[in-house]
């Protein structure tokens, strides 16, 4: 399998607090990684790390495609946008005809079954269809991995299942790469192949979704059984 | 001890972001100049500046177009020499009024707005969207506000310090009894050409200073809704004090170059 993403030794922090440090991983092509742990640890740092929306302090990101996109855990959609323009932006540097161009984005809506909503704007939309939106948007150049913030926050349930489908789908059908940041196992359980728990700057369990489940490490047991005795909470506090 | 370190820190910061406020401004002027800017969003912003500003400018002018007219009529009627009164208040509105008004209600009203959008967008993540698309938010949004600025300020000028002038004509009819014809006979006669370049030029640097301070400001937001609303207040502080800064610098530089070129002008 291709290497994708290859992140070395690397280390970043925010006024004095180290939030990443020395952090190492890489994504192949078609892998399915989520990233967990407590809020606050640098997940999200992470991967903004990785679509190089911050600069390193330390290390070294190598990306081997630029064929990237990322779901935001807000969508940010352009609010002054319509559906379909929000998800055209994606397609500036594509040269190809208006035509193509709405074909695609009518396609990739009809995916996310929100084809009907081409010309609404964002704030005329729900949570969970804006989600779809933002995931058409990130679909829309063919990307051979995607970055996704929190894809499943503040959905419900049956909404949730909906976007971890389309995850596992672009994952099995257009084999797609896809680094999730989550918090909820359901969304750990059903779309990765690979899980990885970052706790105070340091990758602290790495394996698969199963073990990650049953595993004896005490940061992994502590978040999987929400327990408040162990050592995330002790190093929340301190 | 602290209070000063965090003081000297916060001076640092704003620091940092008038220079960058500058370097942005030098990009955004030249994407515009090679073309390489959002037609859709300078569309938008040029139609909103216009429906946004031209009814608070219209107000704001006339009602200073009659305070003005009125103070200088008084102390002309107490030296009887009201004839003079259509220079006075040429010279103050086209000089100064006009051009500084028409700046500060755009850097209060759009300037705080377009400060507001841009922070929203930030803390929303939809600039780090764009940065993921590959567009550059510098052509994708800056440009098309700072030329939607630079276009629509110098015109608001000319608006206000029309409007202003007929606030002034108002009272040197009603309280004055003076001939309109007069009025503005004296208003064409001290008004020239070179004045006119002159608010121009203070309007499109008004629009300039405004649209690269609220963006640069709001393109720096962190810190959600509290944040915003900082960056709101902070880009339309520092956009009027740059009015008042550049105003004053572009009038003394008239005057110095002018006594050289020209005295009569400096009359």
């Amino acid at each position: 399998m291709m290497k994708l993403i290859e992140v070395e030794n690397v280390s970043k922090s925010f006024d004095g607090l180290n939030v990443l440090d020395s952090v190492s991983l890489s994504v192949s092509s078609g892998e399915n990684l989520s990233i967990v742990g407590p809020s606050g640890v640098g997940k999200s740092t992470l991967l903004r790390l990785i679509a190089g929306l911050d600069d390193v302090d330390s290390g070294l990101i190598n990306l081997f495609t630029n064929k990237i996109s990322m779901v935001f855990q807000y969508s940010a959609l352009l609010n002054s946008y319509t559906v379909s323009e929000n998800i055209k932006l994606a397609l500036h540097a594509h040269k190809i005809s208006k035509e193509e161009k709405h074909q695609k984005v009518i396609e990739k809506l009809k995916l996310v079954g929100l084809e009907k909503y081409q010309d609404y704007f964002p704030d005329q939309l729900s949570g969970g269809q804006r989600k779809r939106v933002a995931f058409a948007r990130a679909i829309v150049n063919d990307p051979e991995i995607i970055l996704y913030d929190e894809p499943t926050a503040g959905l419900d349930p049956i909404l949730s299942t909906l976007i971890e489908d389309y995850i596992n789908k672009l994952s099995s059908e257009y084999k797609v790469a896809s680094v999730v940041v989550t918090h909820q196992l359901s969304t750990i359980r059903r779309t990765s192949k690979r899980v990885l728990m970052l706790c105070f700057g340091k990758i602290v369990w790495e394996g698969p979704p199963d073990k990650f489940l049953s595993t004896d490490n005490p940061y992994v047991k502590q978040f999987v059984n929400a327990e408040l005795e162990g050592p995330i909470l002790a190093g929340l506090l301190e | 001890m602290e209070a000063i370190t965090k003081f000297s820190a916060q001076q640092f910061i704003w620091l940092v972001e008038l220079g960058e406020s500058f370097k942005n401004y030098l990009l955004s002027f030249s994407y515009i100049i090679t073309g390489r800017y959002s037609k859709k969003e300078f569309i938008d912003q040029a139609s909103k500046f216009g429906f946004d500003t031209l009814p608070v400018v219209a107000v704001v002018t006339f009602f200073i177009g009659l305070a003005l007219t009125l103070q200088i009529s008084k102390q002309l009627m107490g030296i009887g020499n009201t004839g003079s009164l259509g220079t006075s208040v040429a010279v103050s509105i086209v000089r100064e009024i006009g051009p500084v008004v028409a700046g500060v209600m755009i850097a209060a009203r759009v300037g705080g707005a377009m400060a507001a959008e841009i922070a929203t967008m930030s803390v929303t993540e939809q600039i780090d969207a764009l940065k993921i698309m590959k567009l550059n938010p510098l052509s994708f949004l800056v440009a098309p506000r700072l030329l939607a600025s630079m276009i629509m300020t110098p015109l608001l000028t000319v608006f206000a310090i029309y409007i202003g002038s007929l606030g002034g004509m108002l009272i040197a009819i009603v309280y004055v009894q003076m001939d309109p014809y007069m009025f503005f006979d004296a208003f064409r006669s001290v008004v020239g050409n070179r004045d006119i370049i002159i608010a121009l030029v203070k309007a499109f640097v008004n629009g300039s200073l405004v649209a690269t301070l609220s963006c640069t400001f709001g393109m720096h937001t962190m810190g959600g809704a509290a944040g915003v609303g900082q960056t709101t207040t902070k880009s339309v502080v520092w956009a009027m004090l740059g009015i008042f800064l550049f105003n004053f610098l572009i009038t003394n530089s008239v005057y110095s170059v002018g006594k050289v070129l020209d005295p009569a002008f400096v009359k």
